[in-house]
């Protein structure tokens, strides 16, 4: 999508602890799961649903520890890589062009852009 | 330029209209499948386990991911703050977080027949998995890429993923119960 190196990482470093509480979440699931059911008075077969959390719980902890290197390792994007994103699609109010310069001013005209934030 | 420090406002916002969205998302899920599954499905749908799929799998997910972050839109539009991309992740998992809260005491209040003790039980086992944080960070991430690139593209794209994520979630829970 073009985004500049390392735009995710802060989503990485959010989402990575929240993996590892996932995970801790499926490890426990079959337990709990088989004492509500018991304390609701239904029989259940729990083998599936073992099954799966030990899938999900591999897979959380995979994907927690993943997210951990790629967000805490390395530089974020910078917000000015960000904001030139926008500028890009930016057009000249007084003349119409695409902005080409990012100093404030028209490339074409030279006219001074008002910064919209 | 310096970021916007977050402040906890900013995360008591989130997390309220989070929970508040809680009956948006609700009212909108149920309007929604009661008016457009009889024109839009091409079949009837009578069965009352694959209404409930259909909900859980692709109306819920569509709807209370757009709704979930309405604090964080509240925000964008009024304050137009600088906030760093992690800083939106996070106040988007506060949203998840304010929506899970209500959601989870309601459910957990559905079985209060079953007893207390199984209410409470209930609640703790849907506050295992935080699926409602993590798919919200991913949609609060893309607000601040909209907000810090101006394209509302990157936003779309992050709630989509959100929406996947959380479709997929509900399948699996569906299916395995």
């Amino acid at each position: 999508m073009g985004l500049p190196e390392g735009t995710f990482r802060g989503l990485a470093r959010v989402v990575s602890p929240l993996s590892f509480w996932m995970a801790a979440g499926w490890a426990a699931y079959p337990t709990a799961i088989q004492r509500i059911s018991a304390d609701m008075g239904e029989a259940m077969d729990i083998a599936e649903v073992r099954l799966f959390s030990a899938i999900m719980t591999v897979c959380c902890l995979g994907a927690g520890i993943a997210l951990a290197v790629y967000g805490f390792t390395g530089r974020d994007a910078r917000d000015e890589d960000l904001r030139a994103l926008a500028k890009k699609s930016l057009l000249c109010p007084y003349c119409g062009a695409t902005m080409a310069s990012d100093n404030g001013r028209c490339g074409k005209c030279g006219k001074e852009i008002p910064r919209v934030r | 330029m310096e970021n916007t420090p977050l402040r906890p406002r900013h995360l008591l916002i989130a997390f309220g209209f989070g929970a508040l969205s809680t009956l948006v998302a609700s009212w909108a899920s149920l309007a929604l499948m009661l008016r457009t599954s009889t024109y839009t499905l091409p079949f009837a749908v009578e069965d009352a386990g694959l209404v409930t799929i259909l909900m859980a799998v692709i109306v819920a997910p569509f709807v209370e991911e757009l709704a979930k972050p309405i604090g964080l839109y509240f925000i964008r539009s009024e304050e137009k703050p600088d906030f760093k991309l992690g800083d939106w992740a996070l106040l988007g998992a506060m949203a998840g977080l304010g929506f899970a809260m209500v959601e989870n005491f309601l459910y957990a209040a559905t079985v209060l027949s079953y007893g207390a003790d199984v209410s409470a039980m209930l609640l703790g086992l849907r506050f295992l998995l935080p699926l409602h944080m993590i798919a919200t960070a991913i949609s609060g991430y893309g607000v601040g890429l909209w907000a810090k690139t101006g394209n509302a593209k990157y936003f779309a794209a992050c709630i989509s993923v959100s929406m996947l994520l959380h479709g997929l979630f509900n399948l699996a829970a569906s299916v395995v119960g």
